[in-house]
């Protein structure tokens, strides 16, 4: 480590003099955007943390364009900046664990606040870094969560499915629980590589929800930022929308299964501190087709019976059948019989009644039915009534949780 | 003239009764031999249920990572598989044991030759078994993708996959078995060109349409379908 003119600590390969904040930004394949994030990076700490001791990694895992050359002509004009290595092409079968190397480093030089960034983002601001660092410098804060501006009907996935399930799962208010930009502090790095958490691939961490459900479930504090947009460039092929249910929702289940001791004991939820307002996205609404949504539902009521018939009791087969027979016009899905309906893919999930890639596939046409209940009721409304309803269907999740524990505990007797 | 009649129906009956006296202990013994190795094959199918339900054989391999068990097991129940096949296992030596004591006295080339078969029917039976559990995959498979594509006779093509695959493991277990010899082999080449073609031609007709404006659109960069315009995440 050296001491620059500009009061920075910086480092050659493996650091270990103290360095009160880590920024890193692990990239592959991100050769178009993630000389924008460094700097923006660079910039925030320059202008907020000045006077603090920092470092600001960049972790590249196997670009095979030439983002690697970008940060390091960057890296060479920047004293901030260093490369930590390169974890090298991942072929497969081999691991690749970079979120664990930047926890190393975090625990190493002994950093109070560690934060990730995202090499994709096209909108980032040098502001976002004293906004994601300073709760945990300043308010003892453990874990920070960026809730980016969107539009009112983005986040279909999350709103619908992650947000509701896990703020009843583990009764904190996480708005945006998944996502691939977190701050941690000291404490939480800690903890996670005591238990094993690094084990994220940082491509993963855009639908991973274990940094949430691990720091929840361990008592740390967590508390949520709003930021403005946070828009990406895509690098790699665009999933589909049942593969990245399938993404989604794998992972939230699999935290379902790891956590079972403590979401069965949690009633209710409670808010977690917030710091800004929740922003919406300016713009036109996005065009949404809701009878070709409803469409896609009532193929599914049609054809995937006997596939939902291994996952849902027979009382919402039932209730799906019926709700086959209305156009894109009718009542739709009510919450409860939605949040049952998911509660009842976490149990399929759980107790493997087929395979699982195609469980969490099934459920996309049920999904497009609820979207399209879900647009037609508030395709008109305002941003604010959109997170009103959003909260009711929240209050329906929690309502409905002893349903899920009925059924995860007893699935053979309690089958409605 | 009586005597020679007397004689000749003492004879036959002696002859009949003979027959019988030497056939029956070896049917008595098959029936035996049957009923014997189904008691014991259902006490022992029950034992080892017993003792697998009281290590929870279901749960410890699931945690073990073989969760792919469950899936192919009747029930989603590896304890269940594992007691059936103890139980099914006994049952059919029991048969063979049965046989052997019928064969001695009635057709001793009979055994033999169905132990020399064993190793083909036993490759062909495993044969059957994967290609039934191959289609039900493929065939869910196709059909969840299918409906999540939004093609309406994603039931048809379900089942197209799911008797390909049928057809083509029940023709190789038959041509292992050198049943039906070049009949099974024509026959299968013939069924299987037939759904192929027959497939082609539905979708290249179907969905010519389809194709080509999906086409127009990934050239003009244009989104496939309208909810794709919201972020779902």
């Amino acid at each position: 480590m050296r001491e620059t003119t500009a009061g920075h600590r910086t480092a050659a390969a493996a650091p270990s003099t103290p360095a009160e904040i880590v920024v890193a930004v692990p990239s592959c394949n991100h050769a178009g955007t993630v000389g924008q994030v460094l700097r923006a990076a660079q910039a925030g700490l320059r202008e907020s943390f000045g006077e603090r001791s920092n470092l600001l990694v960049s972790v590249d895992v196997g670009s095979s364009d030439n983002t690697r050359e970008q940060v390091q002509a960057l890296a060479a004009e920047s004293p901030l900046l260093r490369v930590l290595g390169s974890v090298g092409v991942p072929s497969p079968g081999v691991e690749v664990r970079e979120l664990r190397m930047i926890l190393e480093l975090a625990r190493q030089v002994r950093a109070g606040a560690c934060l990730v960034l995202d090499a994709s983002l096209t909108s980032m601001g040098a502001d976002w870094i004293a906004q994601l660092v300073r709760p945990i410098l300043d308010h003892q804060i453990d874990l920070v969560v960026p809730c980016p501006a969107r539009h009112k009907l983005d986040g279909g996935i999350s709103n619908g499915i992650v947000y509701p399930l896990m703020r009843a799962l583990y009764g904190k208010r996480v708005r945006h629980p998944l996502g691939s930009v977190f701050a941690l502090s000291g404490r939480l790095v800690e903890q996670f590589l005591g238990k094993g958490v690094w084990e994220i691939e940082v491509s993963a961490l855009p639908t991973d929800a274990r940094t949430v459900s691990e720091a929840i479930c361990g008592d740390f504090a967590v508390c949520q930022v709003f930021l403005g947009p946070a828009e990406r460039a895509g690098s790699g092929p665009s999933l589909d929308l049942s593969s990245i249910l399938a993404t989604v929702l794998g992972s939230v289940f699999d935290e379902m299964n790891r956590n079972v001791a403590f979401w069965q004991k949690v009633r209710g939820s409670e808010p977690v501190r917030a710091f800004g307002a929740p922003v919406e996205l300016a713009g036109n609404p996005s065009a949404v087709d809701i009878p070709k949504m409803w469409e896609s539902f009532r193929l599914g009521c049609r054809t995937l019976q006997d596939v939902w018939a291994a996952i849902l009791p027979p009382a919402t087969l039932l209730a799906l059948k019926y709700l086959a027979a209305e156009d894109a016009a009718g009542a739709g899905l009510d919450d409860d019989l939605w949040a049952r309906i998911v509660y009842d893919f976490a149990l399929g999930y759980r107790l493997h009644v087929m395979n699982r890639g195609h469980l969490l596939r099934a459920l996309t046409p049920l999904y497009l039915g609820w979207l399209a209940t879900f647009v037609r009721q508030v395709g008109l409304a305002s941003f604010e009534d959109v997170e009103r309803r959003l909260q009711q269907l929240c209050f329906v999740y929690e309502a409905q949780k002893p349903y899920l524990i009925s059924r995860w505990r007893w699935p053979d007797r309690f089958n409605p | 003239m009586w005597n020679q009649i007397r004689e000749a129906l003492y004879g036959a009956t002696h002859r009949v009764l003979l027959g019988v006296a030497s056939f029956l202990p070896g049917l008595l013994a098959l029936v035996l031999a049957v009923l014997l190795s189904s008691l014991l094959g259902w006490l022992l199918g029950a034992l080892v249920g017993v003792i697998l339900r009281a290590v929870d054989f279901d749960k410890r391999l699931q945690k073990w990572g073989a969760a792919a068990w469950a899936e192919w097991s009747p029930k989603n129940s590896p304890t269940l598989l594992l007691r059936k096949t103890v139980t099914w296992t006994v049952v059919v030596l029991g048969w063979l044991v049965g046989l052997t004591a019928f064969g001695a006295g009635v057709t001793p080339q009979l055994i033999p030759h169905v132990v020399e078969s064993l190793p083909n029917l036993g490759t062909s039976v495993v044969l059957v078994l994967l290609g039934f559990l191959l289609a039900r995959f493929l065939s869910r498979a196709v059909l969840i993708s299918a409906v999540n594509m939004q093609i309406q006779s994603a039931r048809l093509l379900s089942l197209a996959i799911k008797w390909l695959v049928l057809v083509f493991a029940a023709a190789m277990a038959l041509d292992h078995l050198h049943v039906g010899g070049d009949i099974v082999r024509l026959g299968f080449a013939i069924l299987f060109g037939g759904i192929v073609l027959a497939l082609a031609l539905a979708i290249g007709l179907g969905s010519k349409e389809v194709v080509s404006r999906s086409w127009e659109r990934q050239v003009q960069g244009k989104s496939d379908s309208t909810e794709e315009t919201l972020k779902h995440l």
